[in-house]
C-alpha cells in the first residue's frame, strides 16, 4: 500500500511536469536560460534550469502484471559493462567501474537534461524506484542509481545536480542516486557506443537529441545482467531483479563459506 | 517528407490513442521494443534463397528502392551475396534498427547486415557460424528486438531435428548470451498445461505491458528440409507438427500456459491498442483464424477460433499475416493458392472477410507500410516447398491499399532478375540515421 501512495503521489507530480509543459513553464524556471546552446559551468546553487518536461503525445508507460517474486528466474550475465571517466554532480572525477564497484547492484540510465520525451518518464520511474529503495533499511551499502548523460556539452554537474534534485527523494537514507555527466564529449561518445545507446542530434534543432531509453542493471562484478526500454521501467520489476542479484551474491557467500 | 525519428512503442500507442483517425501501420513483425520511424519507407530489404542455376545461387540480401520520385523506384539497388544457400528464411532488426539480422535454416548461419551507416547500401558485418554448437538449439527462425538484445526463435535442436526446440539470446553485436527450451511433456510445474507441450517453436512476441510473451509451433528440420509431397504422404511425418502455443512471464522467460491450437499456428500478432489485449494466429494445417485472448475471469489466457481461412478441406494454408495499426484490418496470405484475404477484425471474435484477390501461384510474406498505404508481398515458403516449374512464381510484388482493395505499385520477377527466391521483407529509410 505505502508503495502504491509513493506511485500515486509521483505520477501525480509527474502530471504537473506535463500540464507544466501543455501550459507553459513558470518563467522563474527558465528565465534567461537559452536552451539552444551550451551553457557555461555555474557552481552555484540558483535555479536557473528549466524543469524536466514530458511531451504530451508520450504516455505514462503501463505495466498491468505482477513481476515473478524475486529469486525465482535467473538474470543470464549479458555483457562486461563498460567503463568511462565521469564528472559527479559535485564536480568530483570518477569513472564508472569505481561506480559499479561500489555497490552489488547499480541501476544506470542514460538521459539528457533537455530531452522532452521519454528521459522525464524514465526520471519520474527511477524516482519512484529510489524512493521505494530508501525505505529498505536491509538495502542500505548495497545499491545504487545512475542517470548518466549522454550530452555532456550542456548536461554540467551544475545542470545534473539540478536535474537530480527534482527527482531524488530527500534524504536518501539507504541508496544513493548519482547524476553524472562524462569528462568530455569525446569520453561521452564513447561510452555511449560501448553501451550501444543509439543518440543522434536532431539537424534542426540541436538542443534535441533522437534516442530510445536504456537502462541497466550492472552487478558488482561489472557485469550487465538486465537492460531495459521505458516498458520495463517498472520500479517493482526493478526492485524484483535487485533482490534477484542479491540473493545470488548472498547465495554466492555461503557457498564460498562452505568450502 | 516527414522527417524520421526515433519513437517508441509508446509514443507509438500515444498516438494512436489521441487520434484514432490515424492510420500508423507498421511493417510486419515488428518488436515493440524496436525504434519507429514516422514517414514513408525508403528502401525495402529482401532476404532471399538462392536458386541452383540462378544468377550466383547464393542465398542474399536484395535493396529495392522504393522512393516514389527516385529514378531507380521500383529498382533493385543493391545485390549483398552471402555465398551458398543456407535455406534463408526470417529474420528482423536489432531494436536501434541499426542491424538486420537474417538466418539460414538449414546451416543455423546467421547473418548481421548494417544498414544504418548507408541505408541504400547495407553491408554484411558479421557471420554467427557457432549457433547450433552454443545453443543445442536448430533453425534459427525470427529474429525479435528486445532492450539490447535480440531473441532467435528456433524451429528444432540438435539431437534429433524433430519440432523441440528452444529461444537463444545474443547481444545486439551477435554475442552469445542464454536459451530457453520450449516446455515439453505432460506434467510441468508451475505451468498450466491446456494440452500436452510438445516443446516445438516458431514465432515470439511480446505484449510488454501485460508481461506476456506468446510463442507458436511448426515443425523440425527433419520435416521443414523435405519435400512437401513427401512430408504429407508419410503420416509419421506428419505427426510432427505443432499444435500448440505458449503464454510466458516474459520478464521471467518462464512458461505459465500451454494452449491447445490444433493445426500448426504460426504467426503472432498482437494488437496495438492500448485496452486490446489479445493477439491473432493462422493455424497452416486446418486454416483457421484464432484469437488469443486475456481470460480474466479465470485469470489465464485463451484460444478461441474465430473463422475459417478460404476452404480448410483445400488446404490454402495460411502463411503471413498483417495487422493494421489501428487493429481493425487483418491481411492473410494462403501459400498453395497464392491468394490474400483481407478481414475486417474491428470485432476480433467476429471477423468478416472484406476481399479476396489472387496475387499469383504462390505467396507468403505480407509487410505493410508505416501508414498503411502501401503493402508488400513475396512468394518463397521453403526451398522444398515452394511450387515446381512453371507454377514455381518468385516475386516482390508492391500496391497502394486505398482501404478496400490493391492497386499495382511496381513488381520485380526475381527468376528473370536472376536473384532466387525472395522471402522476408524489413523497411529502411536515410532520414532515420541522418539527424
Amino acid at each position: 500500500m505505502k508503495f502504491l501512495a509513493i506511485t500515486q503521489r509521483l505520477l501525480s507530480a509527474a502530471l504537473a511536469v506535463v500540464l507544466v509543459a501543455a501550459v507553459g513553464e513558470p518563467a522563474s524556471a527558465h528565465k534567461g536560460v537559452d536552451h539552444s546552446k551550451p551553457r557555461e559551468e555555474t557552481t552555484g546553487t540558483e535555479s536557473n534550469t528549466r524543469l524536466p518536461t514530458a511531451d504530451t503525445n508520450v504516455p505514462q508507460p503501463v505495466y498491468e502484471y505482477k513481476p515473478s517474486e524475486a529469486g525465482s528466474y535467473k538474470l543470464p550475465r549479458i555483457k562486461e559493462a563498460s567503463n568511462g571517466k565521469v564528472l559527479f554532480e559535485d564536480s568530483s572525477k570518477g569513472t564508472l567501474v569505481d561506480l559499479f564497484g561500489r555497490r552489488q547492484v547499480t541501476i544506470m540510465a542514460f538521459v539528457y537534461t533537455r530531452c522532452g520525451d521519454v528521459c522525464p518518464i524514465a526520471s519520474n520511474q527511477m524516482a519512484m524506484l529510489h524512493e521505494a529503495l530508501n525505505g529498505m533499511p536491509e538495502l542500505e551499502g548495497k545499491v545504487a542509481l545512475a542517470s548518466v548523460s549522454f550530452d555532456p556539452e550542456y548536461d554540467t554537474p551544475a545542470v545534473m545536480r539540478e536535474y537530480g534534485s527534482h527527482f531524488k527523494s530527500a534524504p536518501a537514507k539507504y541508496v544513493p542516486w548519482h547524476f553524472i555527466s562524462p569528462i568530455s564529449v569525446e569520453e561521452g561518445n564513447k561510452i555511449v557506443q560501448a553501451y550501444d545507446q543509439p543518440v543522434g542530434r536532431d539537424k534542426n534543432n540541436s538542443a534535441v537529441l533522437h534516442h530510445i531509453l536504456r537502462a541497466f542493471l550492472v552487478d558488482g562484478k561489472h557485469q550487465v545482467r538486465n537492460i531495459y526500454s521505458i516498458d520495463f521501467l517498472d520500479p517493482s520489476l526493478l526492485i524484483a531483479d535487485i533482490k534477484t542479484i542479491l540473493a545470488e551474491q548472498h547465495a554466492g557467500v555461503i557457498g564460498q563459506g562452505g568450502h | 517528407m516527414k522527417s524520421a525519428r526515433f519513437i517508441t512503442a509508446a509514443a507509438l500507442t500515444a498516438l494512436l490513442v489521441q487520434a484514432p483517425g490515424v492510420a500508423l501501420a507498421d511493417e510486419t513483425c515488428q518488436s515493440p521494443y524496436m525504434a519507429k520511424l514516422t514517414g514513408e519507407e525508403e528502401f525495402v530489404y529482401i532476404w532471399t534463397l538462392g536458386m541452383e542455376g540462378l544468377g550466383d545461387g547464393s542465398d542474399k540480401l536484395v535493396t529495392v528502392d522504393s522512393r516514389k520520385d527516385s529514378p531507380t523506384f521500383g529498382q533493385v539497388i543493391d545485390v549483398d551475396s552471402v555465398g551458398g544457400r543456407h535455406e534463408a528464411h526470417h529474420g528482423g532488426l536489432s531494436d536501434d534498427r541499426k542491424t538486420y539480422w537474417v538466418s539460414g535454416l538449414d546451416t543455423g548461419h546467421i547473418f548481421l547486415f548494417d544498414i544504418a551507416n548507408d541505408p541504400s547500401n547495407p553491408k554484411l558485418v558479421k557471420i554467427i557460424t557457432d549457433f547450433t554448437e552454443k545453443s543445442g538449439v536448430v533453425g534459427p527462425h525470427g529474429a525479435y528486438a528486445l532492450p539490447g538484445r535480440v531473441m532467435i526463435s528456433g524451429l528444432s535442436n540438435a539431437k534429433d531435428r524433430d519440432g523441440p526446440t528452444g529461444l537463444v539470446e545474443y547481444t545486439n553485436d551477435g554475442e552469445y548470451i542464454t536459451t530457453h527450451w520450449m516446455p515439453k511433456g505432460e506434467k510441468i510445474e508451475g505451468v498450466k498445461l491446456d494440452t500436452v507441450a510438445d516443446g516445438y517453436g516458431y514465432d515470439a512476441r511480446v505484449l510488454p505491458r501485460k508481461n506476456v510473451m506468446l510463442t507458436s509451433s511448426f515443425t523440425g528440420w527433419n520435416n521443414y528440409m523435405t519435400d512437401l509431397g513427401k512430408v504429407v504422404k508419410d503420416p509419421e511425418a506428419m505427426k510432427k507438427f505443432g499444435q500448440t502455443m505458449v503464454v510466458w512471464d516474459f520478464h521471467a522467460r518462464k512458461p505459465k500456459q500451454v494452449l491447445s491450437v490444433p493445426g500448426v499456428p504460426l504467426e503472432i500478432r498482437w494488437a496495438w491498442g492500448p485496452k486490446n489485449d489479445y493477439a491473432f494466429t493462422t493455424t497452416a494445417l486446418t486454416s483457421k483464424l484464432y484469437v488469443i485472448h486475456e481470460d480474466k475471469k479465470k485469470g489465464d489466457w485463451a484460444a478461441t477460433d474465430v473463422a475459417d481461412i478460404g476452404d480448410p478441406s483445400k488446404l490454402p494454408l495460411p502463411v503471413d499475416i498483417s495487422l493494421s495499426a489501428d487493429d481493425s484490418t487483418l491481411f492473410v496470405n494462403t501459400f498453395m493458392d497464392g491468394t490474400l484475404r483481407v478481414f475486417d477484425v474491428r470485432d476480433p471474435f467476429k471477423p468478416k472477410q472484406i476481399l479476396e484477390k489472387k496475387l499469383g501461384n504462390q505467396v507468403n510474406m505480407v509487410s505493410q507500410s508505416w501508414d498503411g498505404k502501401r503493402f508488400y508481398f513475396t512468394t518463397s515458403l521453403l526451398s522444398k516447398w515452394d511450387k515446381k516449374g512453371k507454377e514455381n512464381d518468385q516475386f516482390l510484388k508492391a500496391f497502394y491499399w486505398d482501404g478496400k482493395d490493391l492497386k499495382p505499385r511496381f513488381e520485380i520477377d526475381f527468376i528473370k532478375a536472376e536473384l532466387g527466391r525472395p522471402h522476408l521483407m524489413r523497411f529502411g529509410s536515410k532520414s532515420l540515421y541522418s539527424n
